[in-house]
């Protein structure tokens, strides 16, 4: 079988149960996160624009609302539960399962402008996406984040690679 | 619908019809200095949704060099020339001419100043027109030229301009255009986004002005 290349957009969540490959295209302050399976093969991307839920809803948990919703990854803190519920849900095994991340720069953070706090919306995600993985308690086994640069990342199912992509740089492997 | 509406959209129709105008002008200014005819093209002002303005410079994955300059005074914003970095020697050469010394890449200071002026010059001229229009204050910061995947750059972009809210979530406004040399050569998209919180402020003063006192 032809191996595909599916692509993650922004708030979007994509599963590989093959040797499908799972990419976020050119992630700035925004996070991709991967958590995978690498005893079923079960693995799901999410692509992370957000830190919160603007509603203010405390409880962090996926509820059904997002599972209707066409962007469930849109927030760090619902979207990762998501990741993880919906993971469960397609038979992946709960002390199976790693995480790797990739993203949170800070591409128009520019030193000599006067930045107001949204300037740290990469941190602010990096943040909070790794709080909600030690609350599901699923190890961050690689991350590359961070800095001023933008990547794209690739997920391969087959041995649960990553592979990172930056302008001006040779390609990372985490 | 209600006053505020009325008055946001007649304030849009103001702007865009500034937006035009000063677009032209933008145009013309980089005409003047590349010694090239320019043409402008592009729906201007519009209201587009955020996985539309990711792929608006050849889709996410792209390679840009952008020149990225914020706006402060009577209107906050952001404004951003992309250009595909292929096309990049091209449009140095356009400007300084041939040259043996020249590498055309931006890693080279003088080349990057050049493409940090550039966008000063279509930025400066472009707030320029829209100021005096308007009479209003619109002033551009100095330039920041930067290279990176379009995807990243806009992504970023558009989540600094996007309040957290759902309602502009699938909205972004933008002046969204591109330049083209008359060759066909070179392409750029030059794209100007409104701080929210600051926009409706904005479009009210437009309003007045041009009205007077309502």
């Amino acid at each position: 079988m032809a191996v595909l290349e599916q692509s993650v957009n922004l708030g979007e969540v994509k599963y590989s149960q093959n040797e499908d490959v799972l990419v976020c295209y050119g992630l700035g302050s925004c996070v991709g996160v991967v958590i995978y399976d690498s005893y079923t093969k079960i693995a799901a991307m999410g692509h992370v624009v957000l830190p919160t839920n603007s509603k203010g809803d405390q409880n962090t948990q996926a509820t059904s609302y997002f599972a209707v919703d066409k962007s469930p990854a849109r927030y760090a803190d619902s979207g990762v539960w998501y990741l993880f519920e919906n993971l469960l849900k397609k038979g992946a095994k709960k002390n199976n399962l790693k995480a790797k991340i990739a993203g949170g720069a800070s591409v128009l953070a520019i030193p000599i402008f006067d930045k107001g706090s949204n300037a740290e919306i990469g941190q602010r995600n990096l943040s909070i996406v790794k709080k909600v993985l030690d609350e599901i308690k699923v190890p961050l086994v690689a991350e590359d984040v961070g800095g001023n640069k933008g990547r794209t990342m690739r997920f391969y199912n087959e041995d649960a690679r990553v592979e990172i992509s930056t302008v001006g740089a040779i390609k990372k492997l985490l | 619908m209600d006053k505020d509406a009325k008055k946001i959209k007649a304030g849009l129709a103001i702007l865009g019809e500034v937006v035009e105008i000063g677009l032209k002008k933008a145009g013309q200014s980089l005409g003047e200095i590349s010694g090239r005819e320019i043409s402008i093209e592009g729906p201007g002002l519009e209201i587009t949704s955020l996985e539309k303005f990711i792929n608006l410079a050849g889709g996410p994955d792209t390679l840009v060099a952008a020149v990225y300059l914020t706006v402060s005074g009577d209107f906050e914003g952001h404004l951003l020339l992309l250009i595909p970095i292929v096309q990049v020697p091209e449009l140095i050469q356009m400007i300084l001419g041939e040259s043996e010394d020249n590498s055309y890449s931006l890693e080279d200071e003088v080349n990057r100043s050049l493409l940090g002026e550039l966008g000063n010059i279509v930025g400066t001229s472009f707030l320029n027109i829209m100021g005096n229009k308007l009479e209003m204050i619109m002033l551009p910061s100095i330039p920041y030229v930067l290279t990176d995947f379009a995807g990243s750059i806009l992504s970023s972009l558009a989540v600094q301009t996007t309040t957290v809210g759902e309602e502009s979530w699938e909205q972004i406004l933008v002046v969204n255009t591109k330049f083209i040399e008359i060759s066909k050569k070179i392409q750029g998209f030059f794209l100007l986004l409104p701080q929210p919180g600051t926009l409706n402020q904005f479009l009210n003063k437009v309003v007045t002005k041009k009205h007077g006192s309502t």
